[in-house]
């Protein structure tokens, strides 16, 4: 045992660089999983006392399935109930705070409306100033400690809000000591007035409910439910359920990234151990001469891999820790600033160390252990055997397997399945690693003649180099070629995604003007605009239409959906949708007439229902069935399970008169710049909309995808961090093998620069050779996607990822340089006496 | 003319009371077309001699002079720029790169020196040729004997028209009929092609095929004596040999 601990040591230390290359792959892969998660329960405490202090003791909270407001007699019926202690009614509405006169905003509150007596039975409010909403109170607001102090207003100054008449001017009655919340800044006003100032009179959104003390919930709940019918829901508060098992997935999700990272780290420990048997092999073979048993040779590898093993480990829990600490100091700001939540410091608890442990070593033992057992094949015999000159046999059987897994990849691929063509882009992967070792040599050899215009006779050496250990350089490829593949699977995404956005937008915006709510996708969150708003644009000369869209929702078997209320007559006049099923003129006319709708392809594809189908919607006023005229979508309700009806069918359906977005047609050489000031003056009275021209609206869409595009850039170079690692790793370990090598060339005329270069031919060919089967299995990883976002009804043309290639092979290129840099150094500082005479 | 001038050639390893002298005050005179052996026991400092004034190493102190080059002020690019074109080096063993042919092998020197690879390859094979190995220039090291093998090595020396060919045991991995073939190689390379050749042997054998024996021990040149090229110099060097 002491004799294998010995050796182990010494080999790991007489190869420091690639010991140290082993093990940050570990340490990567550790850190990732540890610091995630050790940040996730301290997040989730973060988002939990802010809930906690934002609820109060309210036992239940019944809302509308749909979201939706509904009539306030309702809350009548709660209050007959028996086990309610008492029951109050609210309606709230998230909108942006306009500009005060002076203060850096605009910042999003819930404007929320209580009535003053009954939420005091259920909800404490600690005032800090002033005093709470009274009977008879109109224009009052309460507002959080936090907000006076942002916006500098005292108890009795004014505090202007958007409404949809405009903004209306409200007194401040009080402050409030506390204000924990998830999202938007509460701000408290009388019922009536919210009421009136949303346009939704007689009409609440919420009811919080107070149970009498010693009853069972659970009963109360149930004859709730059962008076109130299917329309609405009830949520029981402080359990938290659906908000733990949401982090829970979001928790698993970032898991699932940690232990790919290890599973590569596997993969280089793989690589690694293998060469290490070749360089160890007549060491091996003499200590069996000498009498060592086959597990003292597999014990000497283990400990090796088992030592970088605990050392990757150790030092990965205390980066992982660093990583959580970093992330937390970076986003604190940002989430006190947007949604009033304070991460604490990152969670230990000895489930999370055990788990990063277990898999770290669990994980890069696994990838030891198939050298380890090869060692232990070696036969004395080898030891007296001239020098092993590292060539290796490419295996036939496996190339073959290789070529059948991609064969089989195919036909799955061809059945159009979503479930089998994932596992068809599996074997892909697969069959690509298996075949790699053959294509070694053909590869090679024509990559080489555009490497000759660089390199001339290290081109040469390189190339062979490779062709003499082409299931090392496959394995080593292999890992270049995961990470293009994932690049230009992501890229291709992205461009799939662009260029149908950029259709959409062409196809059905035809406006030359939008006027839109602060936030993009349509939601019920948005303050709607009241209709008289339509009559004052039509009104401006040089407007020949305009056109609105009005928001509700509904439930299609249990699912919420969103409704979209356009008037069929004027609406394609302006805008437009993109048709993918029925005829255009037709389902516009059809729309106008009776319960007809056109449904997106999101919504179709969930429901199984196609033209000429009924769906039975829920709404608030109870269930009515529609024809399907056409599936068609715009823009900004792509990715939302979405419905289309007339905006009279609205009102007596849904309720809902209020316009949410509206579009400007200008007529044919009119004044643009003119139309477009007389609606910024028009609207300078409702902060929460944004006019804008079709020009930009454009940019400014443009600009928020650059901005999300940020993101993926970040994925796409933590993935090139293995590939880098494992390059680096196997380029370390052919300079040492070949270290007898370059000193004949060095002594027979070779210069430093020569050496490096020959170094550098051989990593860019490995690289290339990675990149390009990369880009193959990205195009299909890419096409995969696109199919399944299809499947789930957002339909987007497959754009080939030229891009996507083009960067792969770039950053191929990149790791390869970059990671032949230390080894080309090394090999081309080696002393030539010295390399002579080691063996 | 004297090729080759070592003055009080030294070399020390290490320092302090570690150090070895491996080295210890060599001068000697080559001259241009003399076939020169060194011989010794183990360890005196043979290899150590041909390596610096091949230019692989720096003496400690000391010089060598190449064809009145000085070579210890030149730099490492130089230094590289002489062994490229002017000093063939062949080893005992792992001398060429498995994975080139024996053509390729020897064509190595004049590819690196940016020299046509058709025209680099067309002069390793006219010298494979000469060398006997015209039938096996395609074929990897691993499937020649270590005879040819060493065959390849000396067609990668003189392909580059070198003025000096250092030797570091080159038959010591071969059997007696292989070496004597080898050695005999090196002679013709000084008779018929005019280069100078500095050998290191254990072999007296092999070492009588040479004009000049140079007898080293503990890092110092001992005994020097000139053969006459007839059938009893073997015999001579032995008895030298035993007497050291
Ligand atoms: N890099 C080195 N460091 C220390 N000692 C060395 C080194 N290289 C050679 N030596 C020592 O120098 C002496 C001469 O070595 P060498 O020239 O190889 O001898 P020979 O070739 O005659 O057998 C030996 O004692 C050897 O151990
Ligand atoms: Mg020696």
């Amino acid at each position: 045992m002491i004799m294998q601990w010995l050796l182990a040591w010494r080999y790991l230390w007489a190869r420091k660089l690639r010991t140290t290359l082993t093990i940050l792959a570990i340490v990567l892969g550790v850190a990732l999983l540890f610091g995630l998660q050790t940040l996730m329960p301290s997040i989730m405490q973060g988002f939990r006392q802010s809930m906690m202090a934002a609820t109060g003791n309210v036992d239940l909270v019944i809302t509308h399935v749909t979201g939706a407001a509904f009539d306030q007699d309702v809350l009548l019926q709660v209050q007959e109930i028996q086990g309610v202690a008492s029951a109050t009614g609210m309606l709230s509405s998230e909108l942006p705070l306009p500009n005060q006169q002076e203060g850096p905003l605009p910042l999003t509150i819930s404007l929320t409306g209580v009535d003053p007596i009954s939420i005091q039975h259920i909800q404490q409010f600690p005032m800090a100033e002033g005093r709470f909403l009274m009977p008879g109170d109109q224009y009052a607001v309460v507002i959080p400690s936090t907000l006076a102090e942002k916006l500098g207003v005292k108890v009795g100054d004014g505090l202007r809000l958007p409404t949809a008449h405009g903004v209306a001017e409200m007194t401040v009655m009080g402050i409030l000591s506390s204000a924990v919340a998830v999202g938007a800044t509460p701000i408290y006003a009388p019922l009536t007035i919210v009421q009136t100032l949303l346009n939704k009179p007689h009409q609440i959104n919420a009811i919080r409910v107070l149970y009498q003390s010693g009853v069972d919930p659970a009963m109360v709940e149930s004859l709730i439910k059962a008076r109130l019918g299917p329309n609405f829901q009830t949520e029981p508060q402080l359990t938290l359920g659906a908000f733990d098992s949401a982090m829970q997935l979001g928790e698993q999700f970032l898991a699932i990234f940690g232990i790919m990272a290890l599973f590569l780290a596997a993969f280089i420990i793989f690589i690694t151990f293998r060469t290490l048997i070749a360089e160890q092999r007549r060491d091996m073979a003499l200590l069996r001469t000498v009498g060592a048993s086959r597990r003292t040779v597999i014990g000497i590898v283990f400990w090796q891999a088992m030592f970088e093993a605990i050392l990757g480990t150790g030092v990965g829990l205390l980066a992982g820790y660093g990583l959580a600490w970093l992330m937390i100091l970076g986003f604190n700001p940002l989430l006190r600033e947007m949604m009033h939540i304070e991460i604490e410091a990152p969670v230990i608890t000895a489930s999370n160390v055990t788990m990063a442990v277990g898999l770290g070593v669990g994980i890069s033992l696994l990838g030891a252990i198939w050298p380890a057992l090869v060692s232990g094949k070696i036969s004395p015999l080898e030891a007296l055997s001239s020098g092993w000159d590292g060539v290796e046999a490419v295996k036939k059987g496996r190339t073959r397997l290789g070529y059948l897994l991609l064969l089989f990849a195919i036909i799955l691929f061809i059945t159009g399945e979503l479930g089998l063509i994932s596992l068809g882009a599996l074997l892909m992967l697969i069959g690509h690693v298996l075949i790699l070792p053959a294509l070694v040599r053909p590869l090679a050899q024509n990559l080489t003649r555009p490497l000759s215009w660089f390199f001339t006779s290290e081109g040469r050496i390189a190339q062979a180099n490779l062709e003499r250990q082409p299931n090392r350089a496959a394995l080593t490829a292999a890992t270049v070629m995961f990470s293009t593949a994932i690049v230009v699977a992501i890229l291709s995404m992205i461009a799939s995604s662009y260029g149908a956005f950029a259709n959409y937008v062409d196809e059905t915006l035809g406006a030359d003007f939008l006027i839109l709510p602060s936030s993009l996708v349509l939601s019920a969150g948005n303050l709607a605009l009241s209709p008289e708003i339509e009559r004052e644009i039509e009104a401006i000369e040089g407007v020949e239409a305009v056109a609105t869209m009005r928001l509700s929702q509904g439930l299609v078997q249990g699912t919420p959906v969103q409704i979209i209320g356009i008037d069929p007559n004027v609406y394609p006049r302006v805008a437009g949708l993109a048709f993918k099923e029925g005829d255009e003129t037709n389902a516009f006319q059809d729309l106008g007439q009776g319960r007809h709708i056109i449904v997106n392809g999101i919504l179709a594809s969930q429901m199984g229902v196609g033209v000429g189908d009924t769906i039975r919607i829920n709404t608030t006023t109870g269930e009515h069935e529609y024809n399907i005229v056409a599936i068609a979508l715009d823009l900004l309700n792509a990715k939302i399970s979405t419905g289309y009806i007339s905006q009279p069918l609205l009102a007596s359906d849904f309720q809902e008169t209020n316009d949410m977005v509206i579009l400007v047609k200008a007529k044919p050489h009119a004044h643009n710049q003119a139309i477009e000031q007389q609606l910024q003056a028009l609207f300078a009275d409702y902060p929460t909309f944004t006019v804008m021209s079709f020009a930009e609206f454009k940019t400014s869409m443009d600009k928020m995808i650059t901005q999300g595009l940020v993101f993926y850039y970040l994925i796409v170079l933590i993935m090139a961090i293995p590939a880098l690692l494992a390059m680096m790793n196997t380029l370390t370990i052919n300079v040492i093998e070949r270290t007898r090598e370059i000193g004949v060339l060095r002594a027979m005329g070779a210069l430093r620069r020569q050496v490096q270069r020959m170094i550098l031919a051989e990593a860019l060919l490995m690289a290339m050779l990675g990149a390009l089967l990369g880009a193959l299995a990205g195009i299909w990883l890419a096409y995969l996607v696109v199919a399944g976002l299809s499947f789930s009804g957002f339909v987007l043309a497959f754009q080939f990822p030229w891009v996507g290639i083009t960067v792969a092979l770039i950053l191929g290129l990149a790791i390869g340089a970059l990671a032949a840099a230390l080894p080309a150094r090394q090999a081309a500082r080696l002393n030539i006496v010295e390399a002579l005479r080691y063996e | 003319m004297s090729l080759v001038i070592t003055d009080n050639l030294t070399k020390v390893y290490g320092s302090g009371p570690a150090a070895i002298t491996a080295l210890d005050g060599v001068s000697l005179h080559i001259q241009s077309g003399e076939f020169v052996a060194v011989m010794g026991p183990s360890g005196c400092g043979k290899s150590t001699l041909l390596h610096l004034i091949g230019g692989l190493d720096a003496p400690t102190r000391g010089g060598v002079t190449l064809d009145n080059k000085e070579l210890t002020s030149l730099s490492d690019d130089d230094l590289t720029l002489i062994r490229r074109r002017q000093i063939g080096f062949i080893f005992q063993f792992f001398n060429l790169i498995p994975v080139l042919s024996a053509e390729e092998n020897a064509a190595l020197p004049l590819m690196l020196d940016g020299v046509k690879p058709a025209i680099a390859r067309e002069r390793a094979r006219s010298w494979l040729n000469r060398l006997g190995m015209g039938a096996r220039v395609h074929h990897r090291p691993n499937q020649l004997s270590g005879g040819e093998q060493q065959r390849v090595a000396i067609a990668r020396a003189l392909v580059i028209e070198p003025m000096l060919v250092l030797a570091d045991e080159p038959t010591g991995n071969l059997d007696s009929r292989s070496g004597e073939e080898i050695v005999g190689l090196l002679r013709q390379a000084v008779d018929d092609w005019g280069k100078t050749v500095l050998m290191v042997t254990h072999d007296p054998r092999i070492a009588s095929f040479a004009d000049r024996i140079v007898f080293l021990k503990d890092g110092r040149i001992i005994d020097e004596t000139r053969l006459s090229g007839i059938a009893g110099d073997e015999k001579m060097v032995r008895d030298r040999l035993t007497d050291i």
